[in-house]
């Protein structure tokens, strides 16, 4: 089961994201400050993700962020930062964060995105050939098979593919999408990225009697097997 | 009745010099040698001083030192030649040759003394002038064992002496005297000496260190008057910025510091001073009318959420089943809200710093390139043509976030307000080096009239009322454009297309890359 350690100052905030992890099957402890945040890294207890506010009286999350990755803490972090922290969302990168999200988020976006940080963890990243069922993505020639048929894909289709298989079964939501995939951090304002899944769809269950990418309403979209 | 006229104030000579002193006392306040431009006065004055000094002493030295030389050499061809003469032809024909010094040998003194200290032979102007001092000032110090010593005939020593002295002319005013001669014993009882009148070239230097004086000192004094005239016109243009500076810092914005107009470097540094309070107080005004807007802005959209929601409660009271669609609706009707909010924040930090936040130099062409890549699919989608013309290495220099946001609000735009035909998105320089994204569709268009207002926050045209939108879009456009130092144009589009038209184009432009 993930554990998530949860450092944020406001015990409102701390204990609604403790409940929503909660409901997502997910276990989290909660510290109010950096030094504690700190003190339970360095602990007994192991922690899959680290959920962090950037505000905090004391200790504040980048200089608790940089004081665990020189002593060597490597468990992936989600950055929170405050609205219009645009500066701060890079320091928090440059502090060694993996991922960060703006104040205020969605719980889902939330929820995604520590779910997609735990399972990086146990990724073999030298993998050449990615299978979900019978979807097959060959890294190394560029080919997508499913069922042994070859699907034509355009390098962005490819890729947008590709994230989807690396989190498969969990929730993608599209600015993870146009985040991870596209490298851009906007709100593109309307259905962009539903449009590129559509047609990603298309190419992929077209003829096939079981739909493998599927829309999850409010949250985003999944690859099942 | 009218008011008995003020008596006019006499002039009065000792109140003026009692002001004129207190002026210039006020002039000698110890606060002045803490004042730049002073301290730079007395700093010249020194050096002026200083090499004043040097090139005088230098002008001394080297011209005394030809002097004596040339007095030497004529002191001692007369000797050589009365030394001679005395050999030759004997002290009568020496005394002969002295009393006939013509008016050419009036600088000199020449004689022959005895050992008794009598004096044998002079010419005219040993005799006008020797006294009996100055003859034994002479013999002390040419009349020397050294020279006793040596016998006649033999190579001759030659004493030099230099012998001071003063006399009074006949109106009783001093004359100094300086005689620059050489002696020699000439006979067991004879010495001969010759010696010349330095004083007219003392004279000449003596005027030239009183002239030299009095200038130094004119210098001086004129160059502290100077100084200090400068330094209080100084003080009094620093002040002036000084007082400015200090209300704008006790939080009056709205004072400026007084032009003079005299174009010099205080009217540019007094320009600049109010072009940064310009500047501050348009950013302090700018803020407290964000913060404004934004409270105001945000009103409407909350009381709509509130309404709803009560609506809802009824609903689910009747009908239990409802309430997940009722929540639903709130989530999205919430998460609009945020979106307002979050851009509504972001085009007032924007516009309140006046730059884009942490620029860097990207490749726009890139961007163009992903950004008709995203919306080429939307565009298809509805069934309009879409073209992109993209120049290659195109590279840009701002926040790339911020300019992606801006053109996905511009391609959005045009895909929604375009029922048919296409839409064209342009990267390309222009020839003055600007950086310009356009995007051409065939959409309604915007009535000329309109186009300015458009870009305000929340202005949404009749006929776009039924679409989806708030009205940030083009705001959201406009800051980005202006926080790079470009600017957002509306124009006119391609005109009619099957009845549709006469579409819009708006063009996102940058200026030139540096470097």
């Amino acid at each position: 089961m993930t554990h998530v350690l949860i450092v944020e100052d406001d015990t409102e905030a701390a204990l609604s994201l403790q409940r929503g992890l909660k409901e997502a099957g997910m276990t989290a402890t909660v510290t109010h400050d950096g030094e504690a945040g700190l003190a339970a890294l360095r602990g007994d207890a192991e922690f899959d993700v680290v959920v962090l506010d950037r505000m905090m009286p004391g200790l504040d999350g980048v200089s608790m962020l940089e004081i665990a990755r020189s002593e060597g803490i490597d468990v992936p972090v989600l950055f929170l930062s405050a609205l219009g922290d645009l500066e701060n969302r890079v320091y928090g990168l440059k502090a060694g964060a993996d991922d960060y999200l703006v104040k205020p988020y969605a719980l889902v976006e939330l929820l995604a995105r520590v779910e997609a940080l735990a399972r990086r963890k146990d990724k073999d990243p030298v993998e050449t050939v990615l299978k979900v069922g019978e979807l097959e993505m060959n890294l190394i020639n560029r080919q997508v098979k499913r069922a042994g048929t070859l699907i034509d894909l355009q390098p962005r289709e490819f890729q947008l593919l590709e994230f989807l298989i690396r989190h498969v079964g969990q929730n993608v939501t599209r600015t993870m999408l146009l985040e991870k995939v596209w490298a851009y951090h906007f709100d593109p304002q309307t259905n962009v990225i539903d449009v590129h899944i559509s047609r990603l769809r298309s190419k992929l269950d077209k003829g096939f009697d079981k739909p493998m990418l599927h829309t999850v309403r409010g949250e985003g979209y999944q690859l099942k097997a | 009745m009218s008011k008995p006229p003020t008596p006019k104030k006499n002039f009065n000579p000792l109140n003026a010099l009692g002001a004129f002193l207190a002026w210039a006392g006020g002039l000698f306040r110890p606060t002045y040698f803490r004042q730049t431009p002073f301290r730079l006065t007395l700093v010249f004055i020194t050096v002026y001083s200083f090499v004043a000094v040097l090139i005088f002493a230098y002008v001394y030295v080297a011209t005394s030192a030809e002097n004596r030389a040339v007095t030497d050499a004529q002191v001692s061809a007369r000797l050589d030649g009365l030394q001679q003469l005395y050999r030759e032809r004997g002290e009568a024909e020496v005394k002969a040759r002295l009393r006939q010094d013509d008016i050419t040998e009036w600088f000199f003194i020449k004689g022959i003394y005895n050992s008794n200290g009598e004096m044998v032979a002079q010419n005219k102007r040993a005799s006008l002038e020797m006294s009996t001092e100055v003859l034994s000032r002479i013999r002390a110090q040419v009349d020397t064992p050294q020279i006793e010593g040596r016998m006649l005939g033999e190579a001759p020593g030659r004493s030099d002496f230099v012998i001071n002295f003063r006399s009074y002319n006949n109106d009783g005013s001093m004359r100094k005297y300086r005689y620059r001669g050489q002696g020699l014993r000439i006979d067991p009882d004879r010495y001969l000496f010759v010696a010349m009148d330095m004083s007219w070239t003392d004279e000449g230097f003596d005027k030239g260190f009183t002239a030299l004086w009095g200038g130094a000192i004119l210098v001086v004094f004129m160059g502290l008057f100077a100084g200090m005239i400068i330094n209080q016109e100084v003080s009094r243009s620093v002040q002036g910025l000084m007082s400015v500076l200090r209300s704008a810092e006790q939080g009056d914005l709205k004072v400026r510091v007084p032009l003079r107009h005299s174009g010099d470097e205080f009217d540019a540094l007094a320009t600049q001073v109010n072009q940064v309070l310009d500047r501050v107080e348009k950013n302090v005004g700018s803020l407290k009318y964000a913060g404004d807007a934004i409270a105001h802005d945000l009103r409407t959209p909350l009381s709509r959420l509130r309404s709803n929601l009560e609506l809802s409660l009824y609903d689910v009271e009747k009908d239990p089943s409802k309430a997940e669609d009722a929540l639903s609706r709130a989530l999205t009707e919430t998460d609009q809200l945020l979106r307002t909010f979050q851009t509504v924040f972001a085009i007032s930090r924007l516009q309140a710093a006046g730059q884009a936040p942490d620029p860097k130099l990207f490749d726009a062409t890139a961007l163009a390139a992903d950004m008709a890549e995203l919306y080429e699919l939307s565009a298809a989608d509805k069934g309009l043509e879409f073209e992109a013309e993209i120049e290659p290495n195109v590279w840009v220099m701002g926040n790339r976030d911020f300019l992606a946001q801006s053109l996905a609000n511009l391609l959005d735009n045009a895909i929604k307000y375009t029922a048919v035909g296409g839409i064209t998105f342009r990267l390309r320089k222009t020839s003055r080096g600007e950086i310009e994204f356009s995007i051409t569709d065939t959409g309604m268009g915007v009535p000329e009239a309109d186009r300015a207002r458009i870009v305000e926050r929340f202005v949404r045209l009749e006929q776009s009322r039924s679409l989806p939108g708030v009205g940030l879009g083009l705001s959201m456009v406009a800051a980005v454009a202006e926080a790079h130092k470009g600017r957002l144009v509306i124009d006119e589009g391609p005109g009619r297309f099957n009845d549709q038209g006469p579409g819009l184009r708006t063009a996102l432009v940058l200026p030139p890359t540096q470097g």
